[in-house]
C-alpha cells in the first residue's frame, strides 16, 4: 500500500532516504512486516475504515529521527510516531491516516536517569513500564512507578496519549506527572521544553515550566513533534500500605460516599478510591434483568429493593492508604469515622496491611498490582471458564464525568436508556453493559471516567460495525450531557473532537493555525485527534471530505 | 588403513561438529529462555496460577486444553519452532501479533528454539496449535 497521494516512484525514493537514515535493516516494507503495524484491536477490522500501513521505520537515535523527518518533508510522506505501540484498545500502532509510514521509536529504549532522592526519571520512547520497573528493582532504588493496567506500554507513549494509572494522587495522571521533553519538530529542529531549554539544565525533570509559554501540551494526542526524551516525577517508595472497604447499602448513598472520598483524597489523606457495586455479581440474573429492561426505565427504590432481596450493598469502595504503619492506621481510622458519620448504615471490612519492600511471592499475591506500582498483564483475560470464547480484542468508550455521585447516577441512566432496545454484541450475554451498578473509574485525580469496553474482532466485521455504531451513538449521548471522552481509538477521534465545538470549533481552528505554521507539509500524525493537515481539510475547512459519509 | 584413518577422521569431525552444534543449540536455548522470560512470561509463565496471581496466556490454555496439554508453554512437548513463530507474528485470541522492533527475528529464533526444545511430536505439530 502507498501513502495517499504519493506515487510509487516518490515512495521508493522516500524509502531509500529512510534506509539511508536508519539503515536498511530498520525499514520494514514487506507485506508480512508491514502487517505487524496494524492495530490488532482495530474495531474497523475487515471494514473499509481499517487502518493500513505502508512501511515501518525504526530509528535508534535522535539524529536518525531528524533525518527521517527531513526525508518525509522532502518526499511529502505522512509519518506517524509511536513509542511502544501497545496502546491496544485506543489504537495500537496504526496511524489515523491509512497508508502512513509508522515512525517506530521502540528501539530508542534507554533509561537516561532515575533519581531516588529527588524522585524523577528521564526515559526514551521505547522504554516499557516493565523495563523501568526492572531497572529500579535491580538497583534497589527507592521510587515507584505509576503504570496503567498493562505494563507492556511505556511511560512516554502512555503519557502522550493522556494515559492514567492507580497509585497516589497526581502520579496517576501520566501527562500531569511528566516534566520536560525533548522534541524533534516537523522541520527537523530539536527543542527541549521547560528547564531543558537552559543549556546544562539541572532541574529539567523537576520544574515544569522554565519561563514563558508552556508548550508541552501541544505534543500529546497530536502531531506537533516527535518526542524523543521525557521526564517523569516518581512516587517515593512508601513504607507501608493499608486498605479497607466501605459498603453503602442504598443507591443514593453514593452521593455522600463520593463527597467524603473526594475530601479524603483531595486533602491527601487517602490514595485512589476504587468504587464498585456488589450487585454486579447478580446483574445477569433474570429477575434483575427484568427490572433493568423495563421500557420505562428503573426507579431508585426498585434498585434498593433488588439489593435488599440479594442482601447486597448497592456500593462498595476500597480505601487505600500509604505511609508508615502508624500513619496508615490513623488515616484509615479517620476515613472510616468520616464515612460512618456521613452514611450511618455503612459497614467496613478491613483489607490488607503490607510493609515494603514485598517479597516476590507477596508481589504475586497483590490483588491489583498497578495500585502498588507493579507492572503486569493481568488485566487481560483470554479464555476463562466464564468466557470460553473471548473476543479477539476490545475498544474503550471513555467519557469524563464530574466527580460526584449525582453525575454517576445520571450517566448510568443516560447511557443505559440510550442502549435500551439496541441490538448489542453477545458479550455479557447481549445484556446492556450500562446498569444501575456501573461504578466510576478513578484514575484521574479530579474527574471520573465512566468507562465501557466493547469487543473488537478479526473475524466478525458485522459485529465490528455494530460496535462502531454504538460507540458513535454513545459519543453523541455524552456530548448532549456535557461529557467528552478523554481518549479514543482513531476510528472515533473525529467524532469525539467534533463534540468539542465551543464557539464554532474555535479551539480546533486555533490548533490548525499552529499545525499549519509548524508542519506546513502536514507530514506528522495527520488526523490525530481531528487535526488534519490543510491540504486534507475540504469539509468546512475542518475535516477530510470522506468524513461527510460517516 | 588409509580408509580406517579417513573414517576415523570423519567420525572425529562429525563428533566435533555435533558437539559444536549441540553447544550452539544449548546457547540458543539459553538465549531463548532469557527472551521468553523478558517478552512472554508475564502472560505465559509457568508459576502455578493461584490466589491473586494471574497469567492470562497460561490460564487461557489451561481452560482450552482441560488437562490434555499443559497450560504453560514451557512445559509443552509438542511445540514446533514454526508454530511458535507463527503465533508471535500472527497473534491468537486476545494475544496481538508482535512487531520486529518488539520481538526481533533473532529473539524469536531463540524463543522458538527454547519452546520447541522438548518437541517430540515430529513435524506435524500445526494442528494441535492452530485449533486455537
Amino acid at each position: 500500500m502507498l501513502p495517499p497521494g504519493v506515487s510509487a516512484e516518490e515512495f521508493a525514493a522516500a524509502t531509500a532516504a529512510f534506509k539511508e537514515a536508519v539503515g536498511e535493516a530498520h525499514v520494514y516494507t514487506s507485506p508480512e512486516d508491514v502487517a505487524l503495524y496494524q492495530d490488532a484491536y482495530d474495531v474497523l477490522w475487515g471494514l473499509p475504515g481499517q487502518r493500513q500501513v505502508s512501511a515501518g521505520v525504526a530509528p535508534t537515535s535522535v539524529e536518525q529521527v531528524q533525518k527521517v523527518v527531513l526525508a518525509a518533508n522532502r518526499h511529502r510522506i505522512p509519518i506517524y510516531p509511536i513509542s511502544t505501540g501497545m496502546d491496544l484498545g485506543y489504537g495500537g500502532s496504526a496511524p489515523n491516516l491509512s497508508g502512513g509510514v509508522v515512525l517506530d521509536l521502540k528501539l530508542m529504549n534507554r533509561i537516561i536517569e532515575v533519581d531516588d532522592k529527588r524522585h524523577f526519571a528521564i526515559v526514551e520512547p521505547g522504554v516499557s513500564y516493565f523495563d523501568l520497573y526492572r531497572h529500579i528493582q535491580d538497583r534497589g532504588l527507592k521510587v515507584w512507578i505509576d503504570g496503567p493496567d498493562p505494563g507492556w506500554g511505556g511511560p512516554m507513549g502512555n503519557s502522550l496519549d493522556h494515559g492514567v494509572g492507580d497509585t497516589w494522587g497526581g502520579y496517576r495522571d501520566h501527562f500531569y506527572s511528566h516534566c520536560g521533553m525533548e522534541v524533534v519538530l516537523p522541520n527537523g529542529e530539536l527543542i527541549r521544553t521547560g528547564m531543558g531549554a537552559l543549556p546544562n539544565a539541572k532541574t529539567w525533570a523537576e520544574y515544569h515550566y522554565g519561563v514563558g509559554p508552556y508548550v508541552d501540551g501541544l505534543f500529546a494526542q497530536s502531531g506537533f513533534g516527535v518526542v524523543t526524551k521525557m521526564g517523569f516525577h516518581l512516587f517515593p517508595a512508601p513504607e507501608a500500605y493499608r486498605s479497607a472497604t466501605v459498603f453503602a447499602p442504598k443507591r443514593l448513598d453514593l452521593i455522600p460516599l463520593v463527597e467524603q472520598m473526594n475530601y479524603l483524597e483531595h486533602a491527601g489523606i487517602i490514595a485512589q478510591p476504587q468504587y464498585g457495586s456488589p450487585m454486579r455479581a447478580v446483574v445477569n440474573q433474570a429477575a434483575v434483568q427484568a427490572v433493568l429492561n423495563n421500557p420505562a426505565g428503573w426507579t431508585d427504590s426498585e434498585i434498593d429493593e433488588l439489593a435488599a432481596e440479594h442482601q447486597l450493598a448497592s456500593w462498595s469502595c476500597q480505601i487505600q492508604v500509604f505511609g508508615s504503619p502508624e500513619t496508615t492506621l490513623a488515616n484509615l481510622n479517620y476515613a472510616k469515622q468520616r464515612l460512618q458519620a456521613a452514611i450511618p448504615a455503612a459497614t467496613f471490612k478491613d483489607g490488607v496491611f503490607q510493609r515494603f519492600p514485598l517479597t516476590s511471592e507477596q508481589k504475586a499475591q497483590v490483588p491489583h498490582k498497578p495500585s502498588l506500582g507493579i507492572p503486569n498483564l493481568e488485566a487481560f483475560r483470554g479464555r476463562t471458564p466464564e468466557s470460553p470464547a473471548p473476543p479477539d480484542g476490545h475498544v474503550w468508550f471513555s467519557p469524563v464525568i464530574p466527580k460526584n455521585g449525582e453525575s454517576v447516577l445520571e450517566a448510568q441512566r443516560a447511557f443505559s436508556d440510550a442502549l435500551r432496545g439496541v441490538d448489542l454484541p453477545t458479550r455479557e450475554g447481549g445484556n446492556n453493559p450500562y446498569t444501575p451498578f456501573n461504578a466510576p473509574s478513578t484514575w484521574m485525580f479530579r474527574a471520573f471516567v465512566f468507562l465501557s469496553g466493547w469487543p473488537a474482532s478479526k473475524s466478525n466485521p458485522q459485529q465490528n460495525k455494530q460496535v462502531y455504531d454504538i460507540i458513535l451513538k454513545l459519543i453523541q449521548v455524552a456530548a448532549d450531557h456535557g461529557w467528552g471522552e478523554y481518549r479514543t481509538p482513531p476510528a472515533f477521534q473525529d467524532a469525539v473532537v467534533k463534540a468539542y465545538s465551543f464557539n464554532n470549533h474555535a479551539l480546533l481552528r486555533y490548533q490548525q493555525l499552529l499545525k499549519d505554521a509548524t508542519d506546513p507539509n502536514g507530514i506528522l500524525s495527520a488526523g490525530r485527534y481531528g487535526l488534519w493537515p490543510k491540504h486534507m481539510r475540504q469539509l468546512d475547512g475542518l475535516w477530510p471530505a470522506y468524513l461527510a459519509k460517516t | 588403513m588409509k580408509t580406517v584413518i579417513a573414517g576415523a577422521a570423519v567420525l572425529s569431525m562429525l563428533g566435533v561438529f555435533a558437539g559444536k552444534a549441540h553447544a550452539a543449540d544449548a546457547a540458543l536455548i539459553r538465549q531463548g529462555k532469557a527472551a521468553f522470560d523478558y517478552h512472554c512470561a508475564a502472560c505465559h509463565g509457568t508459576t502455578i496460577v493461584s490466589g491473586n496471581r494471574h497469567l492470562p496466556g497460561t490460564e487461557a490454555l489451561i481452560v482450552k486444553y482441560q488437562g490434555k496439554l499443559p497450560g504453560a508453554l514451557e512445559e509443552r512437548t509438542n511445540l514446533s519452532s514454526e508454530l511458535v513463530k507463527y503465533f508471535v507474528r500472527h497473534g491468537v485470541s486476545v494475544m496481538p501479533f508482535f512487531r520486529k522492533t518488539m520481538v526481533s527475528d533473532t529473539e524469536l529464533d531463540a524463543i522458538a528454539a527454547y519452546l520447541s526444545r522438548n518437541d517430540h511430536s515430529g513435524t506435524d505439530t500445526h494442528d494441535s496449535g492452530r485449533a486455537q
